[in-house]
């Protein structure tokens, strides 16, 4: 039921107007140690590249960061200073791959919400997502 | 999209009720979903702390149980609570098969992570999951016994630095002997499947 809900919270973050930058699916996951995570798509639908230089969240730290799984199996992560989104394509934040993490996400809380300022080469919006638990993080990703 | 998760869902329930009756399923071939080993592998021996402070011989103290470890890091947002929750999840909906599982988390980043701060982490998806660190050297032996990178600290003057390590989850079945593999990716639904299988496989040897 809970996913269903956050499904449709999903849809609707989606639906913001006016540049051609959307950002869609976006959403943070409840903490399970000190940090969060937040996932999300963006779609460029301009005929010109733009890039995403940073999501700041009010009163938390946060960095973009990459994880990379080599070959024989070994994860890791690296800061990365922004992220080019093409025209006419989109990007994906998913886990294994980029992220935005918020350093010391105490009071990033399952089923609440937060505000994200999206800033981009050409221009920036703030948008309300949600915080969603791990169990619904989990339908998310298989969905996926 | 809210069909296709509410169908997930659903389909992960069918899913889950059919591998509790069809445990009996031992073929030779193609019984795991996850990554099959070459062969099957012993489990490993090395000793590690435990979050009460107290030596961990994991091989002696994991004897007979269906067993799973993992190296980690509180820190680490990204994909280090996925396995820990989907293993979680389907733990949860399968209370004899949870009984006689023993998850092992191995934090490889014992500057940030004590023992308390790994308790209160595993604590968020089960106060019965083990959690372990030691010395750089002692996790060495243990990454080395488990044929896995050493884990890479970045620069830990900065409060903030990551951490490099092992993404797989290693499973062994009760007889002692791993036969799979846990890559992140795993889906929900493989995690599912192969722990039914792997927990009938027999006593110790």
């Amino acid at each position: 039921m809970r996913s269903t809900v956050v499904a449709l919270a999903l849809l609707i973050a989606g639906c913001s107007s006016g540049s051609p930058i959307k950002v869609g699916s976006a959403y943070a996951v409840e903490p399970s140690g000190p940090n969060a995570a937040i996932y999300l798509d963006i779609t460029n639908s301009g005929s010109s590249g733009d890039r995403l230089i940073r999501v700041m969240v009010d009163g938390y730290t946060t960095m973009i960061h990459e994880t990379a799984i080599s070959a024989d199996g070994q994860a890791s992560m690296k800061p990365v200073d922004g992220v080019d989104i093409a025209a006419n394509s989109t990007l994906n934040l998913r886990p294994g791959g980029l992220h935005v993490m918020i350093m010391d996400a105490v009071g990033i809380v399952e089923d609440g919400s937060i505000s994200a300022t999206f800033e981009f080469e050409t221009g920036s919006f703030t948008e309300r997502i949600p915080v969603v638990s791990l169990d619904t993080y989990l339908d998310l990703l298989e969905s996926q | 999209m809210v069909l296709l998760v509410s169908g997930l869902v659903a389909g992960l329930i069918l899913a889950a009720c059919s591998t509790v009756a069809g445990s009996g399923d031992i073929d030779a071939t193609g019984r795991f979903q996850g990554v099959e080993l070459s062969e099957p592998t012993p489990k490993p021996s090395f000793v590690l702390t435990d979050t009460a402070g107290q030596p961990y011989d994991f091989q002696a103290s994991t004897q007979g149980k269906l067993t799973l470890l993992y190296f980690g890091y509180t820190y680490c947002p990204d994909i280090c609570p996925v396995h820990l929750a989907q293993i979680t999840s389907v733990l949860d909906r399968n209370p004899p098969l949870r009984e006689n599982t023993e998850v092992i988390f191995v934090s490889v980043d014992p500057g940030r992570d004590s023992p308390e701060v790994i308790r209160n982490y595993l604590d968020g998806f089960s106060e019965d999951y083990i959690g372990l660190t030691g010395s750089m050297d002692e996790l060495r032996t243990a990454e080395e016994a488990l044929g896995v990178p050493a884990a890479i600290l970045g620069d830990t003057s900065d409060p903030d630095y990551l951490v490099g390590h092992a993404a797989q989850v290693f499973a062994w079945a009760p007889d002692g002997l791993g036969y799979t593999m846990y890559p992140f990716g795993t889906r929900q639904s493989e995690w599912a499947h192969d722990l039914e299988v792997l927990a009938n496989l027999g006593g110790e040897r």
